[in-house]
């Protein structure tokens, strides 16, 4: 599940559960649908991510401009960590 | 019926008073001295003792205290009728415990109505008495019923608790149940995690919710859950089932001992202090989250606080019972007293509670007070024994076995986490913990691939940009939806390498009409196209991917290893 709000010019994404595919409409729905500066996607709470979900990554960062400072990663666990480095996410995104 | 006993020296008196009480439906005994008065009585224990204030032998008020000693159990009314008219004597006799009396001559309707009146209080005494054993035998039920709940309680509360070094803990509860919580425990990967909280009141009403906290937050530990994970699932449980006006304030703090690094909760609780362990300065990490309990998880935000750590930190975090004990002129101890008390002692806790003991003057608390220390400096030296102990409990020495899968187009169109089914069997099978992330993506990126290229022939060029993406998702949903034929298999098969090694081989094969030649793994440098990046990844995990039967049948192995840790 994806819920999204925007605080002072910053579009937060909170992606539950599963980052996949699946997914896709509620989280264009999320950027494509606000004003905002910067983008913080937040990962806490989600168990898993797929390659799918790694491509809507790429997706956004296209959407604006591909400005690596423009995205942050935050709430990353050991393991999406681990999948983000294993396709060099690190070289894209800026990750907290 | 009732029985009277009469004592009076006077042959005619008692004659008299005989023949009266048994017109009167009474049965009598009779007495002419004290001493033959105390046998009667002690043989037949008669429910009215009727006497004069001067026997032959002993003084009527000794008569009385005689009897009114063997009221304990049941309740013996003396009625004293005399021809003594002097105060003193007949206030003597009164005060012996004598419960009425009658100056002779009398009338003799109103002595009836007085004999009438002790025996009714006999009936209502002896109810009482049985009420009041009821409410003992009732009372020590309850008192039964509590113990066994408390054994209960503890058992779900404190049973799960994993002795983590570092920590020492006061907890003193102001009743049988406590309102306050604390658990710790070690995560799969090895962090020591532990979460202080405090039920608004204390007792059994404050109690109760630490039930159902205790058992999510030591089964979400176990499965590897994240701080944030637990505390939302915590708090729904908690707003769906505590009345409006009890709510839970609760801190987590969780320490990676190999990253140095920690992470910070405060929803609600008295400020967590941070001593570095060199000067006596101390940090404060305020709470800046709602309890919990209180808003639905839509408009509750938990937020995390996390930084890194010098090595020799020591936590220190409390229940407002302490910071809140009041002294006999209703002052608080407060928190710059605890400061101190912490400061002047080394930060010993043992000396902390005393000096709020002392401080209150009764040595007691009022609320359920908790006080906890935690141990940078500790925990960093037993890293080696915390990772060894979860590890031990985790894996199981690997062994040969095999699990099969096949899910039929109908199955397909309508499972909803088939690879979550898988993995949960393998986790069954043999408990992976640390390796359950690594499997569920390498099977995940298998069965989709097969999934949506094999089975729904979806072409990944699709996915070349924005309109492509959403049309990808479309297309794969309504082809999923029209599906008649088909299926995909999943073999899971272990074969141990060594004692602390063994070779997970995923099998995935499909019966679909898509096919292609080669594998298309991405290039390294085009890490920013949409497509290609699963069979990267399923590499990276894997040492060893293979691609057959024009991508019908891949095989992934993953190889887990037991980490080796040293046993000091």
């Amino acid at each position: 599940m994806i819920t999204h709000e925007v605080k002072d010019n910053t579009l937060y994404i909170y992606v539950k559960d599963k980052f996949s595919i699946e997914s896709f409409g509620d989280f264009q729905n999320a950027y494509m649908g606000s004003e905002y500066d910067k983008v913080v996607i937040d990962f806490s709470q989600t168990q898993h991510i797929d390659s799918g979900g790694l491509g809507m990554l790429l997706q956004l960062r296209t959407h604006l401009g591909e400005d690596s400072s423009k995205i942050t990663l935050v709430g990353l666990s050991d393991h999406i960590l681990k999948v983000f480095e294993v396709v060099n996410f690190e070289q894209l995104f800026t990750m907290a | 019926m009732a029985s009277i006993l009469i004592a009076d020296p006077s042959n005619s008196n008692r004659l008299y008073l005989k023949l009266l009480l048994e017109m009167h439906g009474y049965d009598v005994l009779q007495a002419q001295n004290g001493h033959e008065a105390i046998r009667l009585f002690d043989d037949h224990a008669p429910h009215l003792t009727i006497t004069e204030i001067a026997l032959p032998d002993l003084s009527g008020a000794e008569l009385v205290q005689h009897i009114k000693a063997c009221s304990d159990e049941q309740f013996y009314p003396v009625f004293v009728i005399t021809a003594v008219v002097g105060a003193q004597r007949l206030q003597g006799i009164l005060q012996a415990g004598a419960d009425d009396f009658l100056q002779k001559p009398f009338v003799e309707e109103l002595f009836l109505a007085k004999v009438d009146s002790l025996l009714r209080n006999l009936d209502f005494y002896n109810d009482l008495k049985q009420s009041k054993e009821m409410l003992a035998q009732v009372h020590s039920n309850l008192a039964w019923e509590h113990q066994s709940a408390q054994r209960i309680f503890d058992k779900f509360v404190y049973g799960p608790r994993q002795l983590v070094p570092g920590l020492d803990v006061h907890i003193s509860a102001a009743s049988i149940f406590n309102g306050d919580v604390f658990f710790s425990s070690v995560t799969p990967s090895g962090h020591v995690i532990t979460l202080l909280g405090d039920f608004t009141g204390h007792g059994l009403p404050a109690a109760i919710g630490a039930i159902p906290v205790a058992e999510t937050f030591y089964s979400m530990v176990s499965a590897g859950r994240n701080i944030k994970e637990i505390l939302l699932e915590i708090n729904r449980k908690l707003k769906k089932i505590l009345p409006d006006h009890i709510f839970f304030g609760c801190l987590v703090v969780e320490v990676s001992p190999k990253k140095r690094k920690a992470h910070v909760f405060n929803g609600g609780m008295q400020p967590i202090l941070v001593f570095d362990g060199i000067t006596p300065n101390v940090r404060r990490l305020m709470s800046n989250s709602l309890p919990l309990g209180v808003v639905e998880n839509e408009h509750w935000h938990p937020e995390l606080k996390s930084f890194m750590l010098e090595g020799h930190e020591q936590f220190v975090f409390y229940t407002d019972g302490v910071v809140e004990a009041v002294n006999a002129q209703g002052d608080m101890f407060g928190l710059e007293r605890l400061v101190q008390a912490l400061q002047g002692h080394r930060l010993h806790i043992p000396s902390l509670v005393e000096a709020a003991e002392d401080f209150c003057g009764d040595g007691e608390f009022d609320d359920d007070v908790s006080i906890v220390k935690l141990d940078i400096a500790r925990v960093i030296e037993k890293t080696d024994m915390i990772t060894a102990r979860v590890l031990a409990e985790q894996l199981r020495d690997p062994s040969s076995w095999e699990l099969s899968f096949y899910f039929g187009t109908h199955q397909l169109r309508q499972a909803d986490k088939p690879v979550e089914t898988v993995v949960d069997a393998i986790s069954g099978t043999q408990p992976l913990v640390p390796f359950k992330d690594d499997l569920f993506m390498v099977i995940t990126e298998l069965y989709m691939n097969a999934l949506e290229h094999g089975l729904l022939c979806l072409d990944s060029a699709l996915k070349q940009d924005a309109q492509g993406f959403l049309h990808y998702a479309e297309l794969k949903q309504r082809r999923l939806a029209q599906l008649n034929q088909g299926g995909i298999g999943i073999q899971i098969k272990q074969s141990p390498v060594s004692a602390d090694q063994a070779d997970i081989h995923i099998t995935v094969t499909h019966d679909g009409e898509g096919v292609c030649d080669h594998v298309m793994a991405q290039p390294d440098g085009e890490v920013h196209r949409y497509a290609g990046r699963g069979i990267k990844l399923v590499r990276s995990l894997c040492h060893q991917f293979e691609f057959d039967e024009q991508g019908r049948k891949v095989t992934a192995i993953y190889r887990w290893e037991r980490p080796h840790a040293k046993t000091h």
